[in-house]
């Protein structure tokens, strides 16, 4: 059974430039694939994700365009900007600042 | 994100909403349908598949509706939206609109009439550079505070020889009435007679030809300066006047140039049509002039103050050097007792000179001016009164949209929309009924002349103040109402979960407005021929059909008003907290009525 956490929308956000650094997905693949890498950590439910997307293709992080899917119906395929791939750069390195630091407190 | 490109995206959702509309529907419906034929193919019914999708997927209209509320744009979509319903809503009821609009029109349009007056009477500046540091002269009887606005000549003279404190100074007398022939044509104009300094130290530029300098007055040229309004009026603006010769009181003079656009001399209510040069007094009257008379008053005198020169100190010198050429001029002791007893006076001359029009309507135009005000807010008061009332005509719906999830914010925020509809209307009207009567109250007060002293066409400021003036009222009778409609304990206690379903309530949801007061618009009309699973309306009983749609438009509605229902699977609208939903468990929860406790919309 799947764990509940919940997710800040930075890290949302983070995820989702994560998932697409690999490769363009469309919406549904950007979902799946966080699940995969997270291990199935994370489920992110379409409402939350759709937003997440067009939010970060309006911020100019991820690109978009409209291919033929699996089953041949037009879907939108999202990719990484170079800006993009920067912020994800940016974000990780943030992150895992802050991860130390709360590694680090919560030893002591 | 940088401002630019938000701009660029909110011009982009708003200009091509059509086009992102179907891009985003496509998207989401191809994501959906993906799914199902991803469970089609591991064996699922079609049907399953999608009763299994949607659950796991989600209502592709709420997900559509996420992705709007956060699109850039989404604050003025909604504006605009809520604009439209507004202007619906005013002409769906019209005797309480004609009511409405009626009462704030003739508060707004008589207050803004007023205040043109006002401003233009009382306020406006002198239309030159640097206005405030003009200053105008006046003489009195030591301690006492009324003064004499007229001048002696050789004073004036004194103090434009030996002042150091001031940028120029002129003297003006108002002519009265000359006739004016052209080529033979009579008419009759209003005239003024000018020092040399007058234009320059007024710092105005021609907008034809040249105006008047300090040579002119000196040999008692025969040149004129006409104004810009009686240019336009008399010769049509045309640009060959320069050089035409008129004849003023049958005396031949020659049209040098025209005054700037917007001057109309620094004595308001008394506009004039030609100035020429003091010294070409005998040549205009029969008769001499007083120039040598240190009593004889009949000159305005107005200076500009030297950058960083004081008032004062300007008025200590101007004082001395009048008292001087005064005792130097007199002639008789009386005169000498009069020089002694009366001082010059400097006072600050933005908006001209004394003004007989200002002097005598100042107080009455401040009187009316918040009597009116008074008015306004009376106005207000009743016009929030009727919202009021319509607004517990309403209170099933708000009471609803407020059950399943609606922010208060946002329902306040559509009520002061509609609120500024009606507002927006009253000021255009309001705007109309100022110019109008501003023009009808200055003939009543001064009549008898057949051009008013004073323009009155609307201006910006006008405008400015009429809308600045609805604004204010929008405002003042649309957000009591629109709070105190949606405070909580106004919502009845019956409408938390429980009495979501039943005919009663599919009563409050269907026969009120559909559209987007709701927020289910087209979709509700969907959700009446086709269930919640897409599939048409079979032959279920009707209570049963009823039984499932409320539950359906609840979801979609909560979902796209946007509350913060914690508990509830799926996100926030705040876009905060996402909670995975866990998989297979989230259509029954989905459909459970929420607690208000859990919820940040109570």
């Amino acid at each position: 059974m799947p764990r509940r956490a919940t997710l800040l929308q930075g890290t949302l956000d983070l995820l989702i430039l994560k998932a697409l650094s690999s490769g363009e997905l469309h919406g549904l693949g950007v979902s799946r694939r966080v699940e995969q890498i997270t291990d199935g950590t994370f489920v992110v439910q379409p409402g939350s994700l759709f937003p997440a997307l067009h939010r970060l293709e309006e911020a100019g992080w991820l690109t978009s365009v409209w291919q033929p899917s699996e089953n041949n119906r037009r879907a939108k395929y999202y990719a990484l900007s170079r800006a993009g791939r920067r912020q994800l750069g940016e974000e990780t390195v943030q992150w895992n600042r802050v991860a130390l630091a709360m590694a680090r407190a919560l030893k002591a | 994100m940088p401002v630019m490109s938000r701009i660029t995206n909110v011009w982009r959702n708003l200009l091509h909403r059509d086009r992102v509309e179907r891009d985003l529907d496509d998207e989401v419906r191809a994501a959906f349908d993906l799914l199902v034929d991803e469970k089609i193919q591991a064996g699922m019914r079609s049907e399953d598949a999608r009763r299994a999708a949607t659950l796991e997927f989600g209502y592709v209209d709420s997900i559509k509706e996420e992705v709007r509320d956060i699109r850039a744009g989404a604050l003025v979509e909604t504006f605009l939206s809520d604009v439209r319903y507004g202007v619906r809503l005013l002409f769906r009821s019209p005797v309480f609109s004609i009511f409405a609009v009626a009462s704030l029109a003739l508060g707004i349009g008589a207050t803004a009439a007023i205040f043109t007056l006002f401003d233009k009477v009382v306020l406006r500046k002198v239309p030159v550079p640097e206005p405030d540091r003009l200053v105008v002269g006046s003489f009195g009887r030591q301690g006492t505070p009324f003064n004499y606005n007229l001048l002696p000549y050789p004073q004036f003279e004194q103090i434009r020889h030996r002042n150091t404190t001031l940028d120029g100074v002129f003297a003006m007398s108002p002519m009265g009435r000359v006739t004016v022939a052209l080529r033979g044509e009579p008419d009759i104009a209003e005239g003024l007679l000018v020092s040399g300094d007058y234009y320059g130290t007024l710092r105005l530029k021609p907008a034809v030809g040249r105006l008047l300098g300090p040579p002119d007055d000196r040999a008692g040229q025969a040149v004129a300066v006409i104004s810009y309004a009686y240019w336009q009026r008399r010769f049509g603006g045309r640009t060959d006047i320069v050089g035409d010769g008129i004849a003023l009181n049958q005396k031949p003079f020659t049209i040098v140039g025209v005054e700037p656009r917007g001057f109309v001399g620094i004595e308001i209510g008394r506009p004039y049509d030609i100035s020429v040069p003091m010294r070409t007094f005998e040549i205009l009257r029969e008769g001499n002039a007083p120039w040598n008379d240190a009593f004889a008053t009949w000159i305005y005198v107005t200076g500009r103050l030297k950058r960083g020169v004081s008032l004062e100190r300007a008025e200590a010198e101007t004082r001395e050097i009048f008292r001087q050429a005064s005792v130097d001029g007199a002639r008789s002791p009386s005169d000498a007792r009069l020089a002694a007893e009366h001082v010059f006076r400097l006072e600050p001359g933005s908006t001209g000179t004394a003004s007989g029009l200002r002097a005598g309507y100042e107080r009455w135009l401040r009187l009316l001016l918040l009597l009116l005000g008074a008015v306004l807010l009376l106005a207000c008061l009743n016009v929030a009164t009727l919202l009021l009332s319509r607004s517990d005509a309403r209170r099933g719906e708000i009471t609803t949209r407020l059950a399943i999830g609606a922010g208060r914010w946002r329902i306040v925020r559509q009520f002061l929309t509609e609120s500024l509809v009606l507002a927006a209307v009253a000021g255009g009207l309001g705007l109309a009924i100022a110019s109008w009567g501003s023009r009808v109250l200055l003939r009543i007060a001064v009549p008898g002349t057949e051009r008013l002293p004073i323009d009155v066409t609307p201006d910006l400021r006008m405008v400015g103040f009429t809308a600045g003036v609805s604004l204010l009222t929008c405002l003042l009778f649309g957000l009591m109402p629109a709070i105190r409609a949606t405070s909580p304990r106004v919502v009845p206690r019956r409408v938390a979960s429980g009495a979501l379903t039943g005919p009663s309530c599919r009563r409050w949801i269907v026969s009120s407005d559909p559209h987007q007061h709701l927020g289910v618009g087209h979709r509700l009309r969907q959700a009446q021929r086709t269930d919640v699973l897409g599939r048409r309306a079979t032959g279920r009983t009707a209570q049963a059909r009823r039984a499932e749609h409320v539950p359906a438009v609840a979801r979609r509605t909560s979902q796209r008003s946007g509350c913060a229902v914690r508990d509830r699977v799926g996100r926030s609208s705040r876009g905060r907290q996402y909670l995975p939903r866990p998989l297979g468990q989230a259509g029954r929860r989905q459909v459970a009525p929420r607690r208000p406790t859990h919820s940040r919309c109570f």
